[in-house]
């Protein structure tokens, strides 16, 4: 089951409506998120204090976070509808390059996302 | 009338230098007990004894002591800014991307983790499945299971419903504002933590409540061109870049970030747990080489530079 496009893969089945415009998906998404959130930050709260996290697991857990924002963060920035895109052309790419300097330097949330949408901005009046 | 007694019971606690909620036998821990429930009895008798629903809603969180939970109100105001923009980005991207108003809404009130609904989004607005969509949040929120094995331990003892609430409102701010104020403190489990505990948690939620909903409300005004999803993700990068600051979390990044381009037209983002997979392992792998490294090349001293010879030759 190749599809072509994978990012529709959900969206173009026929038949299978999915996405914002389904209610039923949305809330079932929802109310999973939650508990998803429940579970991870309730985890060794509602775990009897006997139970310990063992350190070879910590040391996973301590990289598993960056990665899969870095998973998102990438294809969703360099890439259009599963195709890669680098190069000058990519706007969202410069500012997210400058945005990661930036935060590297400062630490400091509101700063990188203004320079990231105002590197975005210049590029799109601009170039 | 409260004051008096909250001051007597704050030094007694001190001085006796015992959990209230790990009692250790001895006369000072039942003391020091015993003046924490006087103080509870004290400050929140009435809602607490309440029955019915306040009384039910009231059994959900820890005894609190007022003044500290003013302190954690105030800790919050100066950070306040930053969870706004985090919540009205939050907020902007959910109607941006097309999520309906009511969805963004409940949401926002029930998940209550930016970075994961953040992460969701973009597979919401695909319609992956859903188990890939769970999964994701999952191993965004993954940090926050290490934050709970650290700072779960001015709760253990207290009721399951109070753990599990304390849990779920303990987000990134909370964790690092209540580890830093209660640092050097030898007693783990009082009416002060709980009290700053909850105001730092009750300022971020409304913070967080309120400019996410004005998010999304004012989102939908924006022109499409403005290109506002980008603040997601950079909103996701700031989450990111201070988890990403040692060498091994860089590697494994960087190889996240490869693998995630490598598989990106893989059917219903299944490449993105292998690119979590692959930068979680190439990071391990990172860290325990230098590891070694350090043991080996880094120490200029003769005596070192013998055992690290042996360790590399083993």
């Amino acid at each position: 089951m190749a599809a072509p496009d994978a990012d529709g893969a959900g969206a173009d089945d026929p038949g299978a409506l999915m996405g914002f415009d389904d209610w039923l998906y949305l809330s079932v998404a929802i109310v999973g998120l939650t508990v998803v959130t429940v579970l991870t930050r309730g985890s060794f709260f509602m775990l009897p204090a006997s139970v310990q996290l063992p350190a070879r697991i910590e040391r996973a857990l301590k990289y598993a976070p960056a990665c899969a924002l870095a998973a998102i963060v990438a294809p969703g920035v360099l890439a259009r509808d599963g195709n890669v895109t680098l190069g000058w052309g990519n706007h969202q790419m410069w500012a997210v390059i400058v945005a990661t300097v930036v935060g590297a330097a400062t630490r400091n949330m509101i700063a990188m996302i203004a320079t990231g949408m105002a590197v975005f901005t210049a590029l799109r009046l601009l170039a | 009338m409260v004051r008096m007694p909250l001051t007597k019971t704050r030094g007694r606690c001190g001085s006796a230098g015992v959990t209230g909620v790990q009692p250790h036998g001895s006369v000072l821990a039942g003391s020091a007990r015993f003046g924490i429930l006087e103080r509870v009895q004290l400050t929140d008798a009435s809602p607490r004894a309440a029955s019915g629903m306040r009384g039910w809603l009231w059994s959900w969180v820890a005894p609190i002591d007022p003044r500290a939970f003013r302190e954690g109100v105030k800790v919050m105001l100066p950070l306040s800014v930053a969870i706004t923009v985090w919540g009205v980005v939050t907020g902007v991207a959910m109607v941006n991307q097309g999520m309906p108003l009511w969805a963004g809404i409940l949401m926002t009130v029930t998940v209550y983790a930016g970075s994961a609904q953040l992460a969701a989004l973009p597979l919401l607005a695909l319609g992956t499945p859903l188990p890939v969509v769970w999964a994701t949040a999952l191993v965004v929120n993954l940090r926050f299971v290490i934050f709970a094995a650290s700072s779960r331990g001015a709760f253990v003892g207290l009721p399951l419903r109070q753990r599990t609430l304390a849990g779920y409102v303990n987000g990134d701010l909370g964790f690092a504002l209540f580890s830093l104020r209660f640092a050097d403190e030898t007693e783990r489990g009082n009416a002060e933590q709980w009290g700053y505990f909850y105001g730092v948690a009750v300022a971020n939620w409304l913070v967080w409540e309120i400019s996410s909903v004005v998010g999304l409300l004012v989102g939908g005004l924006a022109p499409t061109e403005w290109g506002l999803e980008l603040a997601a993700y950079l909103a996701l990068l700031a989450v990111l870049v201070p988890l990403a600051v040692k060498v091994p979390s860089m590697v494994g990044v960087a190889v996240a970030v490869v693998l995630s381009l490598l598989t990106v037209s893989w059917p219903m983002r299944s490449g993105l747990l292998v690119a979590v997979a692959g930068g979680v392992a190439v990071a391990m792998g990172a860290e325990m080489a230098g590891q070694r490294w350090r043991l080996a090349e880094r120490w200029p001293l003769p005596t070192r530079m013998g055992r690290a010879r042996t360790t590399r030759a083993r």
